[in-house]
């Protein structure tokens, strides 16, 4: 066969980052603040709803767009949590997680030439997704301001070539969020400049101190804005493989004609477990939530107090510690961290510009597992002096 | 009692023997402050003991206690009515719990023993003998699956991908 292959595939790299994870995945015996999800089982009524169907034999596609009882809790859930009002007949949309919605929002969205400003560190789908529908990215570094991003350096990196702003906050890999004046701020420049705004808010329900504000539920943005949710992490639902994004009917009808294609429906036991957790998981939801509040404190505490300067997370379940006080990069700090000390973490650069002299942790683990790991990463730094 | 306490109460009855300087840390509080919180829940009796949760299903001796759940029937007295009564049952040491409940039955009352006989016997003799006992109805545990909320086999093991971006 003849070696010619998509070109835009092509024109992105394949993770440098895979040998590190190969490293990770082959040793045994450490402790693992590397993962990307709930350290919970998915409640347990959450589960018995998914047997129930699989029992009563829900085993069939659903209409493209998911059940339509499953969108009208989605649609009370958005009007409830964020105070947006959604249609559930045309401005919902089913989908095999944030992962999927993210893939055909930016194919209905973007053409070759288009460019899309990605405030980084963020979560990796969102650099490679865009590139393979040829538009461009236009990273915006958000280290230098605490990583949120700065209204002022979105602005000035929007050319004429711009279409949308993507925001991940509270985000991954930070767990910072964008308190509400910055928002509003970046609002105004989306408005301005007449973007679209993709915000992924999948870790929105998991906000800790100050509660979450959807750029949606701004005046003015409804209308440029798609949401994109999911029950991922909030209900500690992954393997589920259940999101969902809001928006206005052009741009949904649009994403939804990609999906009716590619994807043709959500799981029907994962769509009917969703509705579960919207009825009866709130809880659950706000136990786990407490549990990685009081789990953050305790991990962010050791870090600082081993010299690692770390920023309060808002958010999500991770945090950020700056490893550059001890000289090394974010990389081999993490394959040392591996080998020596037998704790796995994920390398800031994975998440983009901005994160390199930083690390990845994630706290989902139990309390009895972040105080080793804190140990052993002390003794690891310390040996480094 | 505020939102406080009970979670300092969540934290404890999780695991009692987390030290004061990391409960006050999850919780974002000086220690001094936790301190005094839990010398209050302790003097007002509202933290009544600190305890260990055995599962004695997995010991490698024979002294597995034994454990029965019996209900009796009561007929109150007048005035004194059910706590009088129950101050008799529950001051045996081998009474472990002892409810008042709703229902067919007025006491569930949990029974330890060496012995199956040793039980029954406890039951037929001082129990079943009261005066104001009606019934008795005992029900021998053959195995523990949960207490204190906490499940006692099949520890879930994490299933995770040990590093995902
Ligand atoms: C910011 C962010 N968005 C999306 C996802 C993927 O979510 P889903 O499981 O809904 O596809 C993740 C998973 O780590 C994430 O961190």
């Amino acid at each position: 066969m003849t070696a010619d292959f998509s070109q835009y595939l092509e024109s992105i790299p394949s993770s440098g980052i895979r040998e590190f994870f190969d490293l990770v995945m082959s040793s045994d015996d450490i402790i693992s603040l590397g993962v990307g999800e709930p350290d919970f089982t998915t409640p347990w009524s959450i589960r018995s709803e998914a047997i129930y169907a699989l029992e009563k034999g829900y085993t069939t596609y659903t209409s493209n767009e998911g059940l339509l009882s499953l969108r009208e809790s989605i649609s009370n859930y958005c009007q409830s949590e964020w105070g947006i009002n959604y249609s559930p007949e045309t401005e919902i949309l089913v989908t095999n997680g944030v992962s999927e919605g993210a893939d055909i929002v930016l194919r209905a969205l973007l053409n070759p030439g288009d460019s899309v400003i990605l405030p980084q560190p963020a979560y990796v789908c969102y650099d490679p997704l865009i590139k393979l529908t040829g538009a461009s990215v236009i990273p915006v570094d958000t280290s230098k301001s605490n990583f949120v991003p700065d209204p002022k350096a979105i602005e000035s990196a929007i050319t004429d070539s711009t279409k949308a702003i993507v925001l991940c906050y509270p985000n991954n890999p930070t767990g910072q969020s964008i308190p509400r004046d910055v928002l509003e701020a970046i609002a105004k420049v989306a408005k301005a400049n007449d973007l679209w705004v993709l915000s992924d808010e999948i870790y929105g329900e998991l906000s800790y101190e100050t509660e979450f504000v959807s750029i949606a539920s701004l005046p003015g943005m409804k209308e440029r804005t798609i949401l994109f949710n999911g029950f991922s992490k909030a209900y500690a639902m992954t393997g589920f493989r259940i999101g969902y994004i809001c928006g206005p009917e052009s741009l949904i009808s649009r994403a939804t004609k990609i999906h009716q294609y590619s994807a043709l429906c959500a799981s029907i036991f994962s769509q009917m477990a969703a509705a579960e957790a919207l009825k009866n998981g709130r809880k659950a939801m706000e136990e786990m939530r407490q549990s990685y509040q009081q789990r953050r404190n305790l991990f962010v505490e050791g870090c600082r107090k081993m010299g690692l300067e770390t920023a309060m997370p808002a958010g999500a379940f991770y945090c950020f510690p700056s490893v550059k006080s001890t000289g090394l990069d974010s990389v081999t700090f993490a394959k040392r961290l591996v080998k020596e000390a037998r704790v796995a973490v994920v390398p800031g650069p994975v998440f983009g510009d901005g994160g390199e002299g930083h690390i990845r942790c994630c706290y989902a683990a139990s309390t009895e597992e972040l105080k080793e790991a804190l140990i052993r990463m002390e003794v690891f730094v310390k040996g480094l002096k | 009692m505020d939102n406080l306490d009970h979670r300092i109460l969540t934290l404890l009855q999780e695991n009692a023997r987390r030290n004061n300087d990391e409960l006050a840390t999850m919780l974002d509080i000086e220690v001094d402050v936790l301190a005094k919180r839990i010398e209050s829940m302790e003097s007002s009796g509202v933290i009544l003991k600190y305890t260990a949760l055995v599962n004695e299903q997995v010991m490698d001796d024979v002294s597995q206690p034994i454990r029965a759940l019996v209900e009796l029937n009561i007929s109150p007295e007048r005035k004194t009515g059910y706590d009088a009564i129950a101050s008799k049952i529950y001051q045996y040491p081998s009474v472990k719990a002892h409810f008042l409940v709703s229902g067919q039955f007025d006491y569930l009352v949990i029974v330890e023993g060496s012995t199956h006989q040793e039980i029954a016997h406890f039951v037929f003799d001082k129990l079943a003998t009261l005066d104001n006992v009606t019934g008795t109805n005992s029900h021998f545990v053959l195995k523990k699956y949960k207490e204190n909320g906490v499940v006692f086999e099949g520890a879930a093991n994490d299933k995770r991908v040990a590093v995902m971006p």
